[in-house]
């Protein structure tokens, strides 16, 4: 996937094109489209944007009737730590829409929309000139690869809240409206954008559908595990010598990408924990981390999730509360304030972390900010309210000595909360 | 085909399609919510009426998820209670709880829930402060916002898109700082708009009318029927010691579902200020008060005297009752009877009507026809029997006129005598509304001062001309 990235001019389309771009969506023009949506299932893709959902699953949910449908892709990579698809725009745009031509006719879509995060005006940039020079090409519009199918494509910038990157919240701001979940179900492929059968899928999710065409199932099954197969964008950040993002099979131990892709904890620190799938999914401690895999299954079976493959390197020293008092004002701000739990839960967790850091706190304030984030665990419309529970739940169990030493000493008993000053 | 679920035990049948809130409410199992309203889109956000389904993985809200067959829900166990419990705690951190000072208080679902299903001490630390917001907005002409005692439940948002038809106000902000506020440069200026201080449930939004004016467990409420334009709306009449504080709309399906506008709603002032409540007979030029006897009568004198040159004229918004008994009481002193209607207004959408009177098909059906300006010409004697919001009479002055008024009108000014009557809200009757439904009404209020129901008073002058009615 990122095989042409850090080529000269890798976003241009004749790049593409000499790298034998295209080729995968004429192969999937000569197909039947539910073969193409069978393949895509039998590859075992699953959607990269979190939730690991099998993505040729959800195109076979499009209803099969005359209603206009539409194809959202999600670029609104808010997950803190999450920086892969902006990579992928930025580096080769024309392998998303190649993606997105093969989606479109797999399940009938003639129009597409990206949907692009308002901070990303750079890669929007990029992917609406690769757009134009697609159009160009003829592989966009009217009676494309010879056949009697039409398809656009249509960048939609977000005004910027975490939220829209939920794929019901995103369908109504691509409505303009607010950016608030709706109620499931019905689900997308039933009742989307403007009330239209819709597949909501990832950047990465789209951009890996033209290597399943081009070299089939079993080409890409060679790759990762059994339940997990295929390639994955893993974004490495926090206390890492070398941060960014690198493209591992799925099922690569999770030690070996720090210690050895990554270069190792930065300054030689010992290592602490790790998130490993963006801010939103459990953390796991140094020894918790030693035997587990990146890929869907062994991290849940090591007490996290594979989430957006976002992995987040914490190193001895750390301030545990003061982490927690970042994420918590971040899910506060976040939260759209539909539902009660986690309108009123994010904003009470965040004041109460923020005086437990400052020594503010007594003891009991430990299990009043732990149920906070128990009470919001599943109780709203969207998981945003689970994200934030997450890190509440996870630190005051996992660092709960932390806590009691910030409340027992009145504030943080370390000289600085990181180990390391990032310029 | 109905659908068989169980609810804490209790087998039901209902039919495909409800939601399981409704099942419930239907079987008279009551789940606690505050976004839920009957007539409102779902919106699913308050999640205080979360219940437990069985071979779910976590709790459901029951206002969203659709009945299916052998569902087995479970409204108070352990983990729905403590759910509810939680809610309620979130509700209540940035809620100022300022109760003693609430217009709500009393009627407010947050403090009845309080009560019902959380009363625990608070577990927030005075060193959390409750995020400031905007306190006694003025949002329009009759309304104010109290955003720190809104719950966010959007009830007043889908009321003025859906039901209003005025898309007028928004929620603004995100997290614990998101308001209600309405859009750049709008107000809440809609004739529905009051409705918004019965569906919020807390103390958000209040009517400007009746802010601070009246405890509400002081209320006395009565059912009536409104008399301001022909729709009939069903209300209640709330009160105190003879004084009337606010009108609210009163469930009514096949009238005014639960809607009332705002017009209709503020006329309660009627039923409180400038009642005539003494009999008045002009003596020497000028009109003085009497006593209910000697009115009686200075009316039955002129009466006796311009037998066969009568004119009995009613207003349409007369009960059936009343004007029966007119008709036949000026029918027997040989006059005619005419009916007199109130400025027209406009039909709208929604519930008000053009026709500005609440009983102008009844008065069709007992052969009653509307006045026009000649018909007064003809005639020596005017007998006008006026009801709470009756407008002067074309054409009536200089003529001799006895006036039955609840009011101190322009009308019984200008009368020879002027005789108190009840209003609608003193006395029983039926109004047929504009698509002929018959909707009686009884009294809320006793009579005020001197007056005596309309259909008394006609009987007592009949009596003493010595007609039978």
């Amino acid at each position: 996937m990122s095989a042409n990235w850090g080529k000269p001019s890798s976003a241009s389309i004749e790049t593409y094109l000499a790298t034998g771009g295209y080729k995968a969506a004429e192969k999937a023009f000569s197909m039947e489209p539910a073969k193409v949506a069978q393949e895509v299932l039998d590859a075992g893709l699953r959607g990269r944007g979190g939730a690991g959902f099998p993505a040729g699953r959800k195109w076979t949910f499009m209803p099969k009737d005359n209603r206009p449908r539409y194809l959202c892709v999600n670029a609104d990579e808010g997950e803190p730590g999450t920086f892969k698809d902006r990579e992928i725009m930025r580096h080769d745009p024309h392998m998303l829409i190649e993606g997105i031509i093969i989606a479109c006719w797999a399940m009938g879509a003639n129009n597409a929309y990206v949907y692009i995060r308002g901070e990303f005006a750079e890669p929007a940039n990029i992917l609406e000139k690769a757009i134009d020079e697609a159009y160009k090409k003829g592989f966009l519009g009217e009676r494309i690869f010879g056949k009697d199918f039409k398809l656009k494509v249509w960048v939609h910038r977000g005004a910027g809240a975490y939220i829209c990157g939920e794929e019901t919240s995103l369908i109504e701001s691509m409505e303009g409206k607010r950016g608030h979940p709706r109620i499931r179900p019905p689900f997308p492929p039933q009742r989307g954008v403007f009330d239209m059968p819709t597949v909501v899928n990832n950047v990465e999710t789209i951009a890996s559908v033209p290597f399943i065409i081009q070299e089939g199932v079993q080409a890409y099954r060679k790759f990762g595990t059994e339940k997990s197969p295929g390639t994955k964008l893993f974004c490495i950040s926090g206390h890492i010598k070398k941060p960014g993002v690198y493209e591992l099979p799925l099922g690569f131990p999770l030690m070996k990408l720090i210690n050895e892709v990554a270069g190792g904890v930065i300054n030689g620190l010992k290592l602490k924990a790790v998130i490993p799938g963006g801010s939103s999914t459990p953390i796991l401690r140094a020894e918790e981390c030693q035997n587990a895999n990146l890929d869907y299954e062994s991290l849940v079976a090591a007490g996290s999730m594979l989430g957006s493959g976002a992995v987040i390197v914490i190193a001895e020293g750390t301030c545990m509360v003061k982490l927690l008092e970042i994420l918590t004002h971040f899910y506060a701000h976040e939260s759209c304030g539909q539902c009660t739990p986690c309108r009123e839960g994010t904003g009470w967790a965040a004041q109460v972390a923020a005086r437990i850091y400052r020594g503010d706190a007594d003891m009991s304030d430990i299990d009043v900010l732990y149920s906070l984030g128990a009470n919001m665990m599943g109780r709203t419309i969207c998981p945003l309210a689970d994200a934030a529970a997450c890190p509440i739940i996870n630190f005051t169990q996992k660092f709960r000595e932390e806590f009691e030493a910030h409340i027992r000493n009145r504030g943080c008993p370390q000289k600085s909360p990181f180990p390391v000053e990032f310029k | 085909m109905a659908v068989k679920i169980k609810i804490n035990g209790r087998e039901l049948s209902v039919e495909p399609g409800k939601t399981v809130l409704q099942a419930a409410l239907e079987a008279g199992i009551y789940i606690p919510h505050f976004c839920y309203h009957p007539r409102l889109k779902i919106r699913g956000s308050c999640r205080m009426c979360m219940v437990y389904i069985e071979k779910t993985p976590k709790l459901q809200i029951a206002c969203a998820t659709t009945v299916a067959e052998g569902m087995v829900v479970e409204t108070d166990n352990e983990e729905v209670r403590k759910a509810r419990q939680s809610v309620l705690e979130y509700m209540l951190k940035n809620h100022p709880v300022d109760c003693p000072i609430c217009d709500k208080a009393g009627e407010c679902t947050l403090q009845n829930f309080y009560m019902d299903y959380d009363a625990k001490a608070s577990r927030l630390s005075p060193r959390d402060k409750k995020v400031k917001k905007g306190k006694r907005v003025a949002m329009g002409p009759t309304l104010v916002l109290d955003q720190e005692r809104c719950i966010v439940c959007h009830r007043c948002i889908r009321f003025m898109r859906d039901v209003a038809n005025n898309e007028c106000i928004t929620d603004a902000r995100r997290g614990d700082r998101t308001i209600i506020t309405t859009f750049p440069g709008e107000q809440v200026n809609d004739p529905y708009s009051l409705n918004l201080t019965d569906i919020c449930p807390v103390g958000a939004w209040t009517s400007k009318d009746f802010r601070f004016k009246k405890r509400v467990w002081l209320l006395t409420s009565s059912p009536s029927v409104c008399p301001f334009c022909a729709r009939g709306c069903s209300i209640f009449i709330d009160h105190e010691k003879e004084v009337v504080y606010r009108l609210r709309p009163r469930e009514n399906e096949a009238v005014n579902q639960c809607w009332l506008c705002d017009e209709g709603r503020l006329a309660y002032k009627a039923i409180n200020d400038k009642r005539l409540v003494r009999a008045m007979a002009r003596e020497n030029g000028a009109l003085k008060e009497v006593g209910i006897g000697a009115g009686i009568n200075s009316a039955v004198k002129l009466l006796a005297g311009s037998k066969g040159k009568i004119l009995g004229i009613i207003s349409a918004s007369a009960s059936l009752e009343e004007a029966g008994h007119f008709k036949k009481f000026i029918n027997a002193l040989g006059g005619k009877v005419f009916y007199h209607r109130r400025k027209q207004g406009r039909d709208d959408s929604f519930l008000r009507r053009a026709d500005r009177d609440s009983n102008q098909k009844g008065m069709l059906e007992l052969g009653i026809d509307e006045l026009s300006g000649q018909d007064i010409v003809k005639f020596e004697l005017l007998v006008v029997l006026e009801s709470l919001y009756s407008e002067p009479i074309n054409g009536g002055s200089g003529k001799k006129m006895i006036v039955l008024s609840p009011q101190k009108s322009e009308t019984a000014d200008a009368a020879a005598v002027a005789l108190p009557i009840a209003s609608y809200a003193e006395s029983e009757g039926i109004f047929v509304n504009f698509e002929g439904k018959r909707q009686k009404f009884e009294a809320a209020l006793n009579l005020k001062g001197d007056a005596r129901a309309a259909s008394w008073m006609l009987r007592e002058l009949a009596k003493k001309l010595g007609v039978e009615i």
